[in-house]
């Protein structure tokens, strides 16, 4: 049987916005404390070992790799330190890595135009976010950043089983994550343990506490479906 | 399904056109020069490969000046239901420094603002997409176009891919010491570092039976393609190769094709010590004791980013059109583990008929792409 995204399993899907976060298979939903503001988490909470130079990551970043924590947690997908995983990761958002590039070189001009910071500049690639994810939970597979128009979260999920489909990788993250809300999913074949694209979207649709930014994001799936 | 190149062009620092770009690589010379479109005096090099004529004060961004005269030839002859994929690091980000230098009241350096004119001067409505993974950028589009095309949603895509040499890119590159004053020398001994370099192109890709069906020339065929990550070090490669060589054994196994079989490789190649390291290690997991001849391009036309997989793609279908391996310029002294492996001499052969080209870039990305003739 051909593998679509309608017989593709969501193993774990996480979201997190700048009032919540949330683990949808597993019916969660946690606001943050008054005062609290969105992550990063620390070790411990979110992550099983720390996430180095965290503090050095771009806002983008900092949310792709708390999303990606969320979707494996769901999916009790454990990651130790240096253990590789075959799964891959491809990612969207609204502007790519304009923020960052703006960033990166007003740093520059404002320096005199002598010397740019190279921890700037790593992050003036769109694919960067995801690659700092997959470095910390050594995710080998597929990794690209993928624009599409809306940013069609479908477009994402259909990618990432076009992936599995071809042999790439057993497991893929498809990721939308912007500066203040994010959304990951961990799909599979359908051999493997979770649910049905469709029940996410019913789960999604159901709002499962989701903020409704996440919520309405993740509701262009049900275009598709 | 098979997946066919029907149509191909490049702008490289040899100039426009695959005639050019092919007689430069071929004649194993740097196409470098100094630059002048900004200030390098602060810089580690002060060197580029960069594209003649293209004018950094004009209205247009550099990487337009580049597809423009390139891609407007194809608008009203490309299949219908053709999707445009965008393949690019930083695409028009000159019109974002011209904005915060002042020269310009908006940022109009948005990625897909520029697909946006790209099919526009193309007459395609469809937005298309954008593809962007570091400096494997076009080789990872040219995969993602070629899986759309085996798994039957489309019949035709076009990958374009351009990255331009900016203040941006070069300050970069330069805060990170990875530049080589004096020019890249992919696989030597003395290798410190890479040249910058710009270039634009585009493959339009089709399956077999729309080329027969459309009468096209086939050039060649995307026969397998892997994708694969090293999980290990932002700007640095994983030492040990296994992340390329992931990569090459799914594009092989796509392919079909064994180590014997294929002619050549064209390897990323950088110049950098770490990356053309890696390579190495890569190759020699995969092909053991077979040696296959390598070469690397960007000693004569710089590193161009985002396009390098997709200039390096059309070159190498050119090898196998001429049965030319073309030589790695800069090579004087081989390093120890890629002796045996490349030269700095082109190389007549013959019944070439598969060739393995790759690519890898930040964060660890690595895309292998198997082609044939």
């Amino acid at each position: 049987m051909k593998m679509t995204i309608r017989n593709t399993v969501v193993r774990g899907l996480g979201w997190l916005d700048g009032r919540a976060w949330g683990l949808v298979r597993q019916h969660r939903r946690e606001a943050y404390g008054e005062g609290d503001g969105p992550p990063p988490w620390t070790h411990g909470d979110l992550f099983s070992y720390p996430v180095r130079k965290l503090g050095r990551f771009d806002a983008v970043s900092r949310m792709t790799i708390c999303v990606c924590a969320l979707a494996l947690k769901d999916a009790g997908v454990c990651s130790g330190e240096g253990q590789k995983q075959d799964i891959g990761l491809i990612g969207s958002n609204e502007a790519g890595s304009q923020d960052a590039n703006a960033a990166y070189f007003k740093d520059y001009l404002q320096a005199g135009r002598v010397s740019a910071r190279g921890n700037l500049f790593v992050y003036t690639l769109a694919s960067s976010p995801l690659a700092e994810a997959a470095i910390h939970f050594g995710l080998e597979g597929p990794l690209f950043y993928v624009g599409f128009p809306g940013c069609g979260l479908v477009d994402l999920l259909d990618e990432g089983v076009r992936l599995i489909a071809d042999g790439e990788a057993a497991g893929m993250l498809a990721v939308r994550a912007d500066e203040r809300e994010a959304i990951a999913f961990l799909i599979g074949s359908a051999e493997g343990r979770g649910m049905a694209v469709q029940e996410a979207a019913n789960l999604i649709r159901a709002n499962n506490g989701m903020d409704e930014r996440v919520g309405e994001l993740a509701l262009r799936m049900e275009e598709r479906l | 399904m098979r997946v066919v190149v029907v149509a191909q062009d490049v702008v490289t620092a040899w100039g426009c056109g695959l005639g050019a770009c092919w007689r430069g690589v071929l004649s194993g010379k740097p196409a470098v020069a100094r630059i002048d479109r900004f200030d390098t005096q602060s810089f580690q090099s002060h060197i580029a490969a960069l594209v003649p004529e293209l004018d950094g004060r004009a209205d247009e961004s550099l990487v337009m000046q580049m597809l423009g005269p390139m891609l407007g030839p194809l608008a009203g002859v490309l299949p219908s239901g053709t999707l445009v994929i965008l393949a690019s690091t930083t695409g028009e980000v000159d019109l974002l420094e011209r904005h915060l230098l002042g020269r310009a009241a908006t940022d109009e350096s948005r990625m897909d603002r520029l697909l946006g004119r790209i099919t526009s001067v193309l007459g395609i409505e469809e937005r298309g997409r954008i593809v962007s993974a570091a400096c494997a950028s076009s080789s990872t589009a040219v995969a993602h176009g070629a899986a759309l095309i085996k798994s039957g949603e489309r019949e035709s895509v076009l990958v374009v891919a351009c990255d331009a040499v900016t203040e941006f890119v070069y300050a970069g590159f330069s805060s990170l010491m990875a530049l080589d004053p004096d020019g890249a020398r992919p696989f030597d001994r003395a290798r410190k570092g890479l040249t910058i370099g710009e270039a634009a192109g585009y493959v339009l890709l089709t399956s077999d039976a729309m080329a027969r069906r459309e009468n096209r020339r086939v050039i060649g065929e995307v026969a397998g393609w892997g994708l694969s990550c090293d999980a290990n070090h932002m700007t640095g490669p994983s030492r040990d190769g296994g992340g390329l060589a992931r990569a090459i054994e799914k594009a092989l196994e796509k392919a079909g094709t064994a180590a014997v079989d294929l002619g050549s490789i064209s390897a990323h190649g950088t110049g950098t010590v770490y990356n053309d390291s890696m390579e190495i290690k890569a190759f020699r997991q995969v092909f053991g004791g077979a040696r296959v001849p390598m070469y690397s391009i960007k000693g004569s036309i710089g590193h161009t980013m985002g396009a390098a997989g997709l200039v390096e793609m059309i070159v190498a279908l050119k090898s196998m059109e001429d049965q030319v391996i073309p030589p790695s310029a800069n090579l004087e002294k081989a390093d120890d583990d890629a002796r045996e492996w490349v030269t700095s001499e082109m190389v007549m052969t013959v019944g070439m008929r598969a060739v393995l080209s790759t690519n890898s870039g930040f964060g660890g990305v690595n895309a292998a792409l198997v082609l044939k003739s």
